[in-house]
């Protein structure tokens, strides 16, 4: 009895662990670039209450057995990285990938970090850099007096410099794909960091077979769902709700047997 | 003393048994692909008297394990791996052990190694064993199991390659059982033969086949059974101090 209150305690924690993803998911919302998560659940081991091939009688074996099993447990969360919505914002060094690449950013201990969040601005040295104010790599150094600037599809970085009609080319923003992006880890504030399962990062132009075409002026929003976060909501509420119920019957059954024989 | 309240005992330990399988099946509820067990296994025992007595006893004892395998509601996620077996059969797998077992888990995903694995780490097996995926730009899987992938290093115009086929078998004829390890196989241990006419829905998931509402009603009727089960030991114990009373010496 005391082993089913248990198998029921781990419905309630794998249930209680997937609200958490979706209330994150949904927390998310309107951050830019973001990419919903999702919780995949495993089986716990099973136990043996009786082998199969136990002999029950003279020449006679038990077929199948019996194997109780023991509950379930999260497996693993796991990055959906669908397209999210293009929205226009006019900004000119607002961008979005349309199509798997990353950008790149150099983060403060030097390392290289990838995000999908476009929306950049331009620090005291003229850099582009994130709305943290790291370096966007390949680093762009953009002039105080640059008007006009354009960013081409495939990631051309140009403008007009000083009241000069002439357009002048400032530089060449790269992204990078990977073998697996389903296995970046992801590291807070949009960022995600190259893991064994992700694969090393391939750099591409924009625009290259495969990278994505860059889009100046737009954000990629998240791409969470919110009716299907809902149902999914709805769906991990009642899966607790009778996960509690399986708890409160139980409970009566071990009350009925102490306090009535 | 009566051996009645031995035979309430067999009882409430079936049905201690039971709740447990019930809980087990709650507790995978939301488990994708999940094969719920059957909670009533109990069997009998029928014990005579030598010599045809007259206080014949049955017991109930644990019986033999079986699976629902009823489908579970699909769900549409629009995900290039996530896929359901469309119809009676199964996704063959490759367990912990190595050994070839059967799976209705399709949220599939690529491991660090390039292997088509589901999420719970375990490999797929394909026509030509486990489906090794290249660095890719974009998967798809057909209908029919067919995983193409179009890779990283291609021309834009370069059609999708072929790099294996799921393995998907039909339910065996002798049925299928669970096995020590929790994994879902054939009753007679065989691996059953690929099935070409099996069909998958991609983009789709299979969420497990634990129906709640039958559950539910299945715990409240356990739990009734479990108090009339106590109450018999309640009576058999009144039985048995009214025998002893009659038997103590007067004072």
């Amino acid at each position: 009895m005391y082993e089913a209150l248990h198998v029921a305690q781990t419905g309630l924690t794998a249930q209680n662990h997937r609200m958490a993803v979706i209330s994150n998911n949904l927390a998310n919302i309107n951050t830019v670039g973001f990419k919903r998560d999702r919780a995949n659940f495993d089986t716990l081991l099973y136990q043996t209450l009786k082998q199969p091939g136990a002999q029950t009688a003279q020449g006679a074996e038990s077929p199948t057995g019996l194997f109780l099993g023991t509950g379930v447990a999260i497996a693993s969360s796991e990055k959906l990285f669908n397209q999210g919505n293009v929205i226009n914002t006019n900004n000119a060094l607002d961008m979005a990938i349309d199509g798997p690449g990353f950008f790149q950013v150099t983060m403060p201990d030097g390392s290289t970090a990838y995000t999908r969040n476009g929306a950049f601005t331009r620090n005291q040295n003229g850099e582009v850099v994130t709305s943290n104010g790291y370096v966007v790599n390949p680093a762009i150094q953009i002039p105080a007096d640059a008007a006009n600037i354009t960013i081409g599809r495939d990631g051309t970085i140009s403008a007009t410099v000083g009241g000069d009609s002439q357009v002048q080319q400032l530089g060449q923003l790269q992204v990078a794909t990977f073998p697996n992006s389903a296995g970046l880890q992801p590291m807070g504030e949009s960022f995600y960091r190259e893991t064994v399962a992700s694969g090393a990062p391939l750099q591409a132009n924009p625009g290259d077979a495969g990278a994505g075409k860059l889009l100046q002026g737009s954000l990629e929003s998240s791409n969470v769902n919110v009716v299907e976060e809902l149902v999914n909501m709805i769906e991990t509420q009642r899966a607790y709700e009778l996960n509690s119920k399986a708890i409160s019957s139980i409970d009566a059954m071990m009350r009925n047997l102490t306090q009535s024989t | 003393m009566d051996k009645l309240i031995h035979v309430a005992l067999s009882s409430l330990r079936q049905a201690e048994i039971s709740q447990r399988v019930v809980a087990a099946n709650l507790a995978n509820a939301e488990t994708v692909g999940y094969r719920a067990d059957n909670d009533r296994s109990f069997t009998s025992v029928y014990l005579n008297q030598a010599g045809g007595g007259t206080e014949p006893r049955v017991f109930a004892t644990t019986g033999e394990q079986t699976i629902n395998t009823e489908p579970g509601a699909v769900t549409m996620t629009g995900r290039d791996l996530d896929v359901a077996v469309d119809g009676d059969g199964y996704l063959l797998i490759q367990t912990a052990d190595g050994t070839p077992a059967l799976s209705r888990r399709g949220d599939l995903r690529v491991s660090a190694a390039g292997v088509l694995e589901n999420a719970s780490g375990l490999a797929i097996l394909g026509d030509g064993g486990q489906i090794q995926v290249p660095p890719n730009r974009s998967i798809s899987i057909g209908s029919d199991g067919t995983v193409r992938v179009t890779p990283i290093d291609a021309p834009e115009d370069q059609p999708p390659v072929v790099v294996g086929r799921l393995g998907l078998v039909a339910t065996p004829a002798a049925g299928v059982k669970r096995r020590a390890d929790g994994h879902i196989a054939a009753a007679d241990d065989s691996t059953p033969p690929f099935d070409p006419a099996m069909k998958i829905v991609a983009g789709a998931l299979e969420k497990s086949n634990v129906n709640s509402v039958q559950v539910l009603t299945g715990m409240v009727e356990l739990s009734r059974m479990y108090e009339a089960q106590t109450k018999l030991l309640k009576i058999a114990t009144t039985l048995d101090e009214a025998g002893a009373s009659l038997m103590r010496m007067p004072d």
